[in-house]
């Protein structure tokens, strides 16, 4: 048994060790030293309404910044602390689900993906807020919040149970370099967008330059997101006016055929590119062009972790073909912010959603590098968010918000979206074809709806 | 008094055991059974009695039926060449004692390495950008352009699998060399004095000697594998496409991301009674090589 | 020593070194990345930093995640479950190998819960913890990683059992030992070799387990390290460098284990698979 002391201590020493050497601060905070200061003469004269409190939001990790900053300043400015758990943020629906169903009723806070706000209505995780908002109304300056964002993330039959907190949507990116060294110009339509990609990869694979970079990874908000952009611009749609599936109709399935056509020639390999494969080619000048959130150019100019500063141009996503071909900007990922049904300390909770969905606090949040896009029209008139994200862009996401198209919400969504991913993914490698995929899709929503 | 406890202790000794077995694989089972006869979510555990809907579901099931087919091909694969591979390590090294006793201190690492760690080291291998497969290919010349070995629909499983074998031949190599140590030296050193040559000694002799604990080691190894869940979850979620979906995946997808616990019960009730089938004849097997090794 | 044997010997020597580069090759390029300059892991995938060694991913690791807790936590869940699997299984090994105990009927379902992949159960399980009120607790993942590794301890202290002639225990029931007794005055100190293998390997396979955590735990506060590093994301993306340092922070401790151990763990498993 002696060994097993000696193995014991070892642990405790490294234990012992691996505490000593982590600094316990959380991660950096973006310093506002005015309006810390501000804080701070406030809690000098009054005393702080929820000192002594105690709340845990659960984000997701792109938003990580931001959310701290949220926690630091709610603190300041109320005294209740903050516990921010981060999660991936493909794992956010499933783990507030698990939380509430498991009865830990661990979060008060919700940060979530908004495409799950059926499943989660359905399965009791967050709290209806019709109250909340009739009493607020003046505060929340409801009118200030971007169409594109204020029912769909926030309402289903008719109640509320959000509230709209990161506006996110595709626009295309084009590296300035890539292009003027092979002569290509930004593309207006997916064929021309072809033709571009097309062109540079083929003169440049060899040097490991290629002409797009595809997000078509096995996850439904990678694939699906991706999907959607070629989707809506053939002028095709998940659901007809009366909730029929559409999944296979001939705009669909042009749609899905120009995403196989365009993959061939994209960063390899498209089915394995998600999020962080693709900023990965894009920050080190591997593809020329990127389907990105509108939260791009901050750390594209970052000079840690990319390498082409300033080298950058932005537009709308190419528009489809055929008659009923437009321009659109697909709402992918974009989360809302609720609370727990079964939240721990739910005054706070709702203190802390009420402070969060402020006006002068979102033209805060959205100028801190962390995922972070507008919900409010105020906020892209805002001059330190202009500066922040730079005019390009916010001229970019204006004219995005005409054409905004989204997610469906529904309570059956996770699961639909579970066999489009695997079919989409299976037309990406070939193992499908487009029609196929999505016929098999089409058969497989009409069993689950029970059409 | 004394004596009766004393005739009973046997049995007083396995009542934790029995307790734990209760808990934690009766019961559940149970659950398994008769969730699967119904439309649970994870949310309303039990709702709808519906039969066997979910079993006629499961049958049809074409994405089951490709997750199982993955999951054998997986683990026959696999294991296949980590017995052999390390049969043949072992065999290479057994007349070098102080490397081998080295070499198997090191071999011990990589099965003792976390899955999730061991997925980790190989996602950054083969990635891309960073890796250094694409990096070594391509500086050697080998290949031109980058080559995604977890997204291209070929090359998925074989990379999954080469994760795998790297983290277990080291341990079919460990058992492979007890085995041959274990071997009695009387018929060798007869062999050595007639002069028969090393192929016939290894044909004649190691081999018939060695292999039924061979299979052994291959049965159990087998049995590890078709559990295999965590190196899917961490390299490919599965894709693309479903290529790389094993049925445990399948499972986790069905009953945590579409929260559909009913059809979830069904499937693993379906994998769970396949397997048992599977067990038993190793089990038999693993005693039937046994006697013969004996 | 004839010169076929000097052959064999050398071509013996020149697999060994490569099966250890095999094995050392990703480890040593993990540790490797851990030290690089974030730009140049994007960039390049050559094994040895280019461009400077910088132990900013391990401060960053250790500052994003808190993966000291995690560490913690997994310590305490490894040490405590494999305590328990032992203080269970050895009993019920020595009572079901010398007296039959349970017939065939209990050592088929523990090898059966071996068998058992560990998703078929997770739905339950889920629940049986929810039951109990332990969910998010380090104590309803000892419980489950107890149950786990009880039919590995079986498997793996089977053998040592088996080999004990049983005399030995025969005589100690004649000077009066009751059954109990014996097994802890005079078994227990014959496969104390066993004991402390089965032991290091329950405690790694504890370590180690990624699906139950993955469903029981949802704070910091039960997170074991595998969970944490699974994780793992950058503020940025995916940080490779970053992942590296927290990846090895957990694999090292386990290193250092194994180094301890390798005899006990070499002879201990070459003996599961040779017997019973």
């Amino acid at each position: 048994m002696n060994k097993f002391l000696k193995v014991l201590s070892i642990m405790v020493l490294f234990t012992m060790i691996f505490t000593a050497c982590a600094p316990k601060t959380k991660a950096e905070v973006v310093e506002e030293p005015t309006v810390a200061e501000e804080a701070d003469t406030n809690a000098a004269t009054t005393e702080k309404p929820l000192a002594g409190q105690e709340i845990t939001f659960l984000t997701i990790q792109p938003h990580t910044v931001a959310s701290q900053n949220l926690a630091q300043w709610f603190e300041e400015e109320t005294g209740c602390k903050v516990t921010v758990d981060v999660v991936p943020y493909d794992n956010v629906v499933e783990k507030a689900v698990l939380d509430v169903t498991s009865g830990v009723g661990y979060y008060d806070v919700i940060d979530f993906w908004y495409p799950g706000l059926g499943t989660l209505v359905e399965n009791g995780v967050l709290k209806n807020l019709d109250e909340w908002y009739a009493q607020n109304e003046a505060e929340l300056e409801l009118d200030d919040l971007i169409v594109t964002f204020k029912d769909v993330f926030t309402t289903i039959d008719g109640h509320k149970y959000a509230f709209p907190f990161d506006g996110d949507m595709h626009l295309l990116y084009y590296n300035t370099e890539i292009f003027e060294k092979y002569g290509q110009t930004f593309p207006t339509t997916w064929d021309e967008y072809y033709d571009t990609c097309k062109a540079i990869t083929e003169a440049g694979a060899a040097d490991g330059v290629y002409g797009c970079a595809i997000m078509g990874a096995k996850s439904p908000l990678i694939l699906i997101g991706t999907y959607l952009n070629r989707l809506g611009s053939y002028g095709g749609a998940f659901f007809d006016a009366d909730g029929n599936p559409t999944i296979n109709s001939p705009e669909a399935v042009a749609a899905l055929e120009a995403l196989v056509a365009q993959a061939e020639y994209a960063l390899p390999t498209a089915s394995a590119v998600a999020f962080d494969e693709a900023l990965g080619g894009w920050f080190t000048g591997k593809a020329a062009m990127v389907e990105f959130w509108t939260d791009l150019p901050g750390m594209t100019d970052d000079p840690e972790s990319s390498s082409i500063v300033g080298k950058w141009g932005v537009g709308p996503l190419p528009m489809g073909s055929g008659e009923k071909a437009k321009v659109v900007a697909s709402v992918n990922a974009g989360f809302g912010i609720g609370v727990s049904a079964v939240a721990p300390h739910p005054n706070a909770a709702m203190e802390f959603l009420k402070f969060v969905a402020r006006p002068d606090i979102a033209a805060r949040y959205n100028t801190v590098v962390g995922g972070i896009d507008p919900v409010r029209y105020s906020t892209l008139e805002d001059p330190a968010y202009i500066e922040f994200a730079g005019e390009d862009i916010v001229n970019a996401i204006k004219t995005a918000h005409a054409n905004a198209i989204t997610w469906p919400t529904s309570a059956k969504w996770f699961e639909l979206q579970e066999p489009l991913t695997d079919n989409l993914s299976l037309a990406l490698i070939g193992e499908k074809t487009p029609q196929q995929a999505l016929d098999d899709t089409q058969a497989t929503w009409l069993q689950i709806l029970g059409k | 008094m004394k004596n009766k406890l004393e005739q009973i202790s046997p049995r007083i000794m396995a009542i934790p055991a029995w307790v734990f077995l209760i808990f934690f694989s009766i019961v559940p089972l149970i659950y398994v059974v008769s969730s699967s006869l119904t439309n649970s979510t994870l949310a309303q555990p039990f709702k709808d009695f519906i039969w066997f809907n979910n079993y006629k579901q499961a049958i049809l099931d074409e994405n089951f039926g490709r997750s199982l087919l993955n999951t054998f091909l997986f683990a026959f694969v696999v294991t296949s060449l980590e017995t052999l591979l390390g049969f043949l390590l072992a065999y290479a090294v057994r007349g070098i004692r102080g490397l081998s006793t080295l070499l198997r201190s090191i071999a011990l690492l990589p099965m003792f390495t976390p899955p999730v760690a061991v997925s980790m080291i190989w996602k950054l291998i083969y990635d891309p950008n960073s890796g250094l497969m694409n990096h070594y290919l391509m500086q050697w010349g080998i290949t031109k352009g980058l080559i995604a070995f977890l997204g291209d629909s070929k090359l998925a499983f074989p990379s999954i699998m080469f994760a795998d074998i790297w983290q277990w031949t080291p341990f079919c190599f460990i058992l492979c060399y007890a085995a041959l140590q274990a071997l009695p030296k009387a018929p060798f050193e007869a062999a050595e004095v007639d002069g028969a040559s090393g192929w016939t000694v290894f044909k004649r002799l190691t081999l018939p000697l060695v292999l039924p604990q061979v299979i052994v080691v291959f049965l159990f190894k087998l049995l590890i594998s078709l559990k295999v869940f965590d190196l899917v979850y961490m390299l490919t979620f599965g894709g693309p496409g479903n290529i790389t979906q094993v049925a445990s995946f399948y499972i986790y997808r069905v009953a945590f991301k579409q929260f559909n616990t009913g059809y979830a019960a069904a499937l693993s009730f379906l994998m769970l009674l396949i397997i048992t089938i599977i067990a038993t004849l190793v089990i038999k097997g693993r005693e039937f090589f046994m006697r013969r090794s004996e | 020593m004839t010169s076929r044997n000097i052959v064999s010997k050398i071509i013996g020597l020149i697999i060994a070194i490569g099966f250890l580069t095999i094995i050392l090759l990703p480890i040593v390029f993990v540790a490797a990345t851990s030290l690089k300059i974030p730009l140049e892991i994007r960039t390049s995938g050559a094994i040895f930093p280019q461009g400077g060694i910088t132990f900013e991913n391990w401060v960053k690791a250790f500052r994003n995640v808190p993966l000291t807790k995690y560490l913690f936590n997994s310590t305490v869940v490894a040490i405590s479950s494999t305590l328990i699997t032992l203080l269970i299984a050895i009993p019920t090994i020595y009572t079901v190998v010398r007296f039959k105990t349970g017939g065939a009927v209990l050592p088929s379902l523990i090898l059966g819960t071996y068998v058992m992949p560990p998703i078929v159960v997770t739905v339950p399980i889920f629940a049986i913890v929810k039951t109990l009120e332990l969910q998010d607790k380090l104590v309803g993942l000892i419980l489950i990683h107890s149950m786990m590794n009880i039919p590995l301890a079986f498997w793996l202290l089977d053998s040592y059992i088996r080999n004990i002639p049983v005399e030995l225990e025969h005589a100690a029931w004649v000077d009066g030992y009751s059954k109990f007794d014996t097994l802890v005055k005079i078994v227990y100190p014959l496969i104390k070799p066993g004991v402390l293998s089965t032991g290091v390997v329950c405690l790694i396979m504890s370590w180690n387990e990624f699906l139950f955590a993955l469903i029981l735990t949802y704070s910091d506060a039960s997170k074991t390290f595998p969970i944490g590093i699974s994780q793992y994301i950058g503020e940025h993306g995916m940080q490779f460098g970053e992942m590296s340092a927290a990846a090895l922070a957990g694999i090292i401790p386990i290193y250092i284990l194994v180094f301890i151990f390798s005899k006990n763990l070499v002879e201990g498993l070459g003996r599961s698979g040779l017997k019973g």
